[in-house]
């Protein structure tokens, strides 16, 4: 489900204490949000439940980035992401993001968890120009090879500095 | 009696209030038109179906509430309870339960995970206490003080594992070129033993000539005088026979005279007629003497000058071989005198050779030192059953210092030597702290700090002793040899 929001420049703030959490199935369904979540994004239950979670996708954000999330979350490994992400009404709102599995009690992975939490300043200026030179390589690259490319291009600036993605994220 | 539900009970409420409602319309109508009558009952109807269907959602919700409280009490904390509006008190309830959920849920996936990594070695990833409330975060807040424990934990394990392989490393590296070195020097002590042997064999054959050409030079010193002595022999020969010319001068004359009288006599007795007659016999008896005398001499002065000629050749001959034989004495002189420098070099050599060797064997006990205890090092890595823990064993008489110093060359020529007693307490405490370590070291010693202590201290003790070995041996090599 493609949202037809067009983006403002207004952000919304979080607070220090706002805890954003949602949780998915395997395919990336929004399966609940708490009410923070709303608070922050303007949709009510009924718009979220069932909706992708890209109903809150930013075009500033580039693909590269969520494909690296998934491959990571499909891996069983949690990630981490600063992200920008896009209210109801077109304003955009940055948070902190975690992303790990939910298993079934048998220990089968059934869904998705996801906190955010209010991101550092100094940490989305890092980000920023990152996301803008993978935006680029997306433009240059053509939608089909546009995730892989931006990828490519992000982990070998983690291999040269020699870490881990996450723990590049957490060193912000 | 069974306890009903809440909602059996609503539900049995709502029944009532219906059948109330129903038989006040069924009063009522005895008084009022049937139509009404219908519309009251259907009214009454509808407000309890109503009734029943706005208590079913908050009681589907609080059901929902048991239900995820139920697994709560199991353990898992991801369900959540969604599309409750309208709701009131329950739908807050449900809420305020999907919140603590999402708190609860966050905080044992941050631990989760967070051990998780550490588990496979990595500590960058620390709880995030953010957005949590005041003990849960207190809580995480505590439990990154101890990743950040386990973390500078492991760091100076990684160190330590690091520091303990390169010095294992080292030490093998060490063992090798001690082995080496040990091979090489013990091959130069051989080596010197022979050059040590030869020079002595050198040193005595040098000696021997020495002794030999001195000989030579007091015989040709007899030839000498003998010859000297031949010599005067003749010289006087050749004075007397000159004599001895002389004196058959002497006799000639005599003869001559005693002729001359003779003939005289032999006239005087012709003079003298019959009565001379005699005395003319006589006078011809004189000169036949005198003759004969004269004859005799002649021969004996031919058998002298002959004599003399011989004796002269003779002198000759032997003051010629008086010049040979000084010319020879000469030559045997400096002969003796080369070969006396020769026996001192020889034996110079000899001393150097000795001391050389001396020195050599010293190294080579050092370096033995050396691989004793990094075999003791090497215990400590490798283990108390390997070949290295069996040379450790060993006992001071039993090592290669032991056995020199017991039975070989150190007790036949250094035995006298103050150092030599100084060497056997510090030698054998080496091998006695190698071996008390090892003992401890089979013990069970990494729970056991006092063991350690104890294991750290052997070491010590072995290197002090050590050390106290090689000054020694230091000094005794000098001291043997008077340096
Ligand atoms: C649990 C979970 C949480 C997610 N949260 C976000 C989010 O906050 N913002 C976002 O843009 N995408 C989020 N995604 C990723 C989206 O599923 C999607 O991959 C992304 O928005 C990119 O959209 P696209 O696949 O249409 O390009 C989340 C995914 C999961 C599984």
């Amino acid at each position: 489900m493609k949202n037809r929001v067009t983006p403002t420049n207004h952000e919304v703030r979080l607070e220090a204490d706002h805890f954003i959490v949602s949780k998915t199935d395997l395919k990336g369904r929004i399966t609940y949000a708490n009410r923070v979540f709303m608070h922050i994004s303007g949709y009510r239950e009924p718009e979220l439940l069932g909706a992708q979670h890209n109903i809150i996708r930013h075009p500033d954000m580039p693909r590269g980035v969520f494909l690296l999330l998934w491959k990571m979350i499909q891996n069983g490994e949690e990630c981490f992401a600063y992200v920008k992400n896009l209210c109801k009404n077109g304003d955009y709102y940055w948070v902190f993001a975690n992303v790990t599995v939910d298993h079934d009690p048998s220990g089968q992975p059934s869904g998705y968890f996801s906190v955010r939490r209010q991101p550092r300043q100094a940490a989305i200026d890092a980000v920023t120009p990152l996301y803008q030179e993978m935006l680029r390589i997306e433009r240059e690259a053509g939608p089909r090879d546009a995730p892989q490319r931006s990828l490519d291009w992000l982990q070998a600036q983690l291999a040269e500095m020699n870490k881990d993605y996450n723990e590049f994220v957490l060193s912000l | 009696m069974k306890r009903l539900y809440l909602q059996t009970r609503y539900n049995l409420i709502i029944a009532l209030l219906v059948l109330y409602s129903l038989l006040i319309a069924g009063l009522g109508a005895l008084g009022i038109d049937p139509l009404w009558q219908g519309v009251v009952a259907l009214a009454a109807l509808a407000t309890g179906l109503l009734a029943w269907w706005v208590m079913r959602m908050p009681f589907r919700v609080i059901n929902n509430i048991r239900t995820l409280l139920g697994e709560m009490r199991q353990g898992r904390y991801t369900s959540r309870i969604t599309r409750v509006p309208w709701m009131g008190e329950a739908g807050h309830l449900a809420w305020d339960l999907n919140e603590v959920l999402d708190q609860l849920e966050t905080f044992f996936r941050e631990v989760c995970t967070s051990f998780e990594l550490v588990s496979q070695g990595r500590f960058y990833r620390r709880t995030l206490p953010q957005g949590l409330p005041g003990h849960m975060a207190r809580t995480l807040e505590r439990i990154n003080e101890s990743l950040e424990a386990m973390a500078q934990n492991a760091l100076y394990i990684r160190e330590n594992e690091m520091a303990s392989q390169l010095q294992q490393l080292n030490t093998s590296q060490i063992m090798n070129n001690l082995t080496l070195t040990q091979n090489d020097l013990m091959r130069i002590t051989d080596e010197m033993e022979k050059v040590s042997g030869i020079a002595l064999d050198t040193m005595q054959k040098a000696n021997e000539s020495e002794h030999s050409v001195s000989e030579v030079v007091s015989a040709q010193n007899q030839t000498l005088q003998l010859i000297q002595q031949g010599n005067e022999t003749m010289s006087q020969l050749k004075a007397m026979s000159s004599e001895i010319t002389q004196v058959l001068g002497m006799i000639t004359e005599i003869a001559d005279k005693t002729n001359l009288l003779a003939l005289n006599a032999s006239i005087e007795a012709a003079r003298a007629g019959e009565h001379g007659r005699g005395f003319a016999v006589v006078a011809d008896e004189v000169k036949q003497l005198a003759e004969s005398t004269k004859q005799a001499t002649e021969e004996i002065r031919e058998v002298v000058s002959t004599f003399e000629r011989e004796t002269g050749t003779m002198l000759d001959n032997s003051n010629r071989m008086m010049e040979m034989a000084d010319h020879v004495q000469q030559v045997v002189t400096d002969m003796s005198r080369q070969f006396n420098e020769f026996a001192t070099q020889s034996r110079e050599t000899h001393r150097s050779v000795d001391y050389a060797h001396d020195i050599c064997f010293a190294s080579l006990v050092k370096v033995d030192h050396m691989i004793y205890k990094q075999r003791a090092y090497k215990v400590f890595y490798g283990g108390t059953d390997t070949p290295d823990a069996e040379a450790v064993r060993v006992d001071h008489h039993s090592c290669r210092l032991g056995k020199w110093y017991y039975e070989g060359i150190g007790k036949q020529q250094f035995a006298g030597l103050s150092c030599y007693r100084q060497l056997e307490g510090p030698h054998a405490e080496v091998h006695e702290a190698g071996r008390t370590a090892l003992a401890y070291l089979q013990e069970d010693w990494k729970q056991d700090e006092a063991l350690q202590q104890k294991i750290l201290d052997a070491y010590r003790q072995m290197e002090e002793a050590s050390e106290r070995v090689m000054e020694v041996i230091d000094c005794m090599v000098p001291e043997k040899h008077g340096h």
